[in-house]
């Protein structure tokens, strides 16, 4: 990111991330309060925000979770403030029981939600079309296609939000957050911050049995009225088609973008008419069923499920009854994974019966040696505490199975999840954050063996205090692995509340796992250094044998966030080395705390790379034949 | 160097090879130049060790990701990712542009795979592609005095092979606006590179002794 570029206050052209043209559009539009948890593909918006906090006057917090941080922004608006929070699709469903209620109480200064759904689940547990929560709490919708258009839509939606006195979901996938272009650049002109007096805003926002049963009937007027402003849209426009044409595309999102360039690689560019919907919540029906009027097909494309098609279908019932309709039912395309422009020609050649040319051949030999190629699983990086907390745990759980005892592993979500992939291979469930806890509160009172559970200091704050202290009140008896980085590592290492850092790099209180737990009444807490492997294993060991909620925090800073700080102390990365003379099979450097800054060597012995050791430790202290050791001269270092 | 025309470029690495940072100065470049430019970038959820593809779409229309089989060229940081990169994107007599280090699979480390010979994934790569360079990016980065600037090498190689409708300088001003630290060490990689990547009859820079030579 260039953060000239985002905090510039003049008009101009530049190239951004759609996140970073996304928290433009809103610092363009005044935004006061905004407030995050973190969430791939969300994560660089609050970094952004985080970044400009210096340059502007906004109020910023990197909240608990996404509720929090979608109360915080309520908060704001029903006092008049404009404010935004982003959000990931999973994080979508621990907000939502709050947006629900927004739907009735409705707020007062503008509020934009940007919500981020995973088509493919490049970085989620599901491929959850989020598209559902708007018509559910009847708050309304816009979808962007590019960086241009999220930040033209995030700029509209705050003044829809005011308009109609509701929070506006701007709904992002992946491909669109992730994608960088040229974006326009506005003016910035703030206005300056002053706290506001509720005693003259008071106004309510409440809602419950009969107050509920009337708001809902205002919820139905507010759609209405809705629908008709984005009837009038520039959000939706129809593209191109020849007279006559048969059929037609309606389509939204990135999708617009696959179905243009599925157009042109087909040579049929401005034949076919497209109308590209903006507004996906309310539904412009008027809009829609002049479209379909006088086509004998509608291809509708579109990623997860049939949204659209299903609107689609209900407008042309009585529009257009005898319309074919082209799209996930008829098989022309999937509703798993996301599209792309060569899916979408797929799919619109069939259905508009024209020629598609499938050029996979043209690679063959590439393509017979990749499909026996290994697969590149993700792993812990080069330093992780995770790697030695586990290389303990395993040697625990080990001798709990030597000793006839079995276990049953809940992982969760964070880095800490990379444990299921190879070479380690080791879960019995990890579903989504937190839900480790409350499963281990289950699965200890109905299973022989030992329930073992893990979460990340972020996840702990997040949502797992409830299941913690429901453990401890009925007495349920399984380990807790709390793995502490500091950081939310997985989405950048952003800060929470186990550094005393906040957004901006400010200043924040810091709140020590194990006093809340201890405070709580657990009886077994221990703290231990993720590093210290040896001295852990005892540790582990003993929590698994206590009889009740035997909480284990494993502590070291997150290597990534560990080494800019080191670097900005100044400090050097001594690597270590592997003393070959002293090297014996079985390797358990490679085969227990796998490491990517290890390698065979072409003699068939483990060697570190020195420009990827982080000097860790790690590996040396589960060498049997202490051969690995800190290099400290230029010759060890090769 | 071919004002006005589109060029559709992949790039595939592996996290922490500066792989998006390459295709964000690409992107940059391409905008400071006054051409259209659209960026998408795919990675995991790891933030270490995944592969990441960045596609960068240089005069483009439409969207941001590269259609099968139809990019220019594809740059490759790490070998075995080249060549799953460029047996889905690469146009047929499209440029390679490899480095030879591989960074090997968990499963490689341990034993339980295989890495594929450099020489057959270069077979299969000749095949598809018009033009392959190879090059130890890391070890020219390293004599550049910036071991880390291996992604800035192969910008290098691939401005230096003239396919980009942009200038080499445009690059370097983007470098020295994107890379904080060290931006002299990163410029004379980048230059390395361009050297590396100008037309001539011999493409495989793969050991020092060869790039003396």
């Amino acid at each position: 990111m260039v953060l000239s570029d985002v905090v510039s206050p003049n008009k101009g052209k530049a190239f951004m991330l759609c996140n970073e043209a996304i928290a433009r559009g809103a610092i363009e539009a005044d935004v006061k309060v905004v407030a995050f948890y973190p969430g791939a593909p969300t994560s660089e918006i609050l970094d952004t925000f985080s970044e400009a906090l210096g340059s502007f006057d906004y109020q910023m917090q990197i909240a608990t979770n996404e509720k929090v941080a979608l109360e915080i922004c309520a908060g704001a608006s029903f006092a008049g403030f404009r404010s935004l929070t982003a959000m990931k699709s999973v994080g979508m469903n621990v907000a939502s029981d709050t947006l629900f209620v927004l739907g009735y109480t409705g707020v007062r200064g503008g509020m934009v939600i940007v919500m981020a759904d995973d088509p493919h689940a490049h970085s989620s547990q599901s491929e959850q079309d989020g598209r559902f929560f708007a018509p559910n709490s009847y708050i309304p919708m816009l979808e962007p296609a590019t960086a241009q258009e999220a930040k033209d839509m995030v700029k509209e939606a705050f003044s829809i939000s005011e308009r109609h006195r509701v929070p506006v979901i701007v709904r992002t996938v992946t491909r669109v957050n992730h994608q960088s272009g040229v974006v326009e650049l506005e003016e910035i002109r703030r206005s300056g911050f002053s706290r506001a007096r509720w005693r003259d805003l008071k106004e309510e926002y409440l809602t419950l049995g009969e107050v509920a049963r009337r708001k809902k009937l205002r919820m139905l007027e507010r759609r209405a009225s809705l629908e008709g402003e984005f009837e009038k849209s520039a959000f939706n426009h129809v593209l191109g088609g020849d007279a006559g044409a048969g059929t037609g595309i309606v389509t939204s999102s990135v999708a617009y973008l696959h179905v243009l360039e599925a157009l042109k690689n087909l040579g049929i560019s401005g034949k076919v008419p497209v109308l590209k919907l903006g507004t996906t919540y309310p539904v412009p029906r008027r809009l829609v069923a002049g479209f379909l009027k006088g086509l004998g097909g509608a291809v509708v494309v579109e990623e997860l499920s049939p949204y659209l098609e299903n609107e689609v279908a209900i407008i042309a019932k009585d529009e257009n009854p005898g319309l074919r309709i082209f799209g996930k039912r008829s098989g022309h395309f999937s509703e798993a994974w996301e599209l792309n422009p060569d899916l979408v020609a797929k799919g619109l050649a069939s259905a508009l019966g024209v020629p598609y040319e499938d050029k996979s051949g043209i690679v063959e030999e590439a393509r017979a040696l990749k499909e026996g190629m290994p697969e590149r699983y993700p792993t812990f990086c080069p330093g992780c505490p995770h790697r030695g907390t586990f290389a303990a745990l395993s040697q625990a759980l080990r001798a709990l199975s030597a000793s006839g005892k079995g276990y049953y592993f809940a992982n969760d979500i964070g880095c800490y999840s990379m444990w299921v992939f190879p070479p380690i291979s080791n879960a019995d469930s990890s579903l989504c954050m937190v839900a480790s806890v409350g499963i281990a509160n289950g699965l200890s009172n109905v299973v022989e063996e030992r329930v073992v559970a893990v979460v990340g200091d972020s996840t702990f704050y997040h949502a797992a205090l409830p299941a913690i202290l429901n453990a401890i009140h009925n007495r349920n008896r399984f380990t807790l692995l709390v793995l502490d980085n500091s950081v939310t590592a997985m989405t950048g290492q952003q800060p929470n509340l186990s550094t005393e850092f906040t957004a901006g790099g400010r200043e924040g209180k810091r709140v020590p796992i194990e006093d809340i737990c201890r405070a709580a009444g657990a009886e077994f807490v221990e703290v231990i250094d993720a590093y210290q492997v040896k001295e852990n294993v005892p540790v582990i060991r003993r929590a698994l044998e206590h009889d009740g909620l035997a909480i284990v925090v494993s502590r070291r800073e997150c290597a990534l966030y560990g080494d800019r700080r080191k670097r900005r102390r100044g400090e050097k990365i001594t690597p270590f080395y592997v003393d070959k003379s002293a090297c014996r099979r079985p390797y358990a450097c490679i085969r227990d705390v796998y490491c990517p800054a290890h390698e065979i060597d072409g003699d068939g012995q483990p060697r570190i790379s020195p420009e990827l050791c982080d000097g860790c430790s790690v590996c040396s202290r589960v060498c049997a034949f202490g051969s690995i050791r800190r290099a400290e001269t230029e010759g060890e270092r090769r | 160097m071919v004002p006005g025309k589109t060029v559709e470029l992949v790039i595939s690495g592996i996290g922490g090879q500066g792989n998006v940072k390459a295709a964000q100065i690409l992107g940059t470049a391409a905008v400071r130049a006054g051409l259209r430019v659209r960026v998408s970038d795919t990675f995991g959820i790891s933030q270490r060790g995944g592969p990441v593809l960045s596609h960068v779409r240089i005069g483009a229309v439409y969207g941001s990701m590269v259609v099968a089989h139809s990019a220019d060229a594809v740059v490759g940081l790490e070998p075995m990712e080249a060549l799953r990169a460029a047996s889905q994107f690469l146009k047929p007599g499209g440029i390679v542009i490899m480095s030879t280090r591989p960074v090997y699979p968990v499963e490689v480390n341990t034993g339980k795979a295989e890495y594929p010979p450099l020489s057959a994934i270069l077979d299969a790569l000749r095949i598809a592609a018009g033009r392959v360079i190879t090059l130890d990016a890391t070890e020219v980065a390293l004599s550049s005095g910036i071991p880390m600037a291996a992604n800035v090498v192969m910008l290098g190689v691939l401005a230096g092979t003239g396919l980009l409708p942009l200038g080499p300088e445009y690059v370097e001003q983007s470098i020295r606006e994107l890379i904080p630290r060290s931006v002299e060490e990163n410029i004379r990689a980048f230059r390395a590179g361009l050297a590396i990547g100008a037309p001539s009859k011999r493409d495989d820079f793969s050991s020092p002794e060869k790039m003396a030579g």
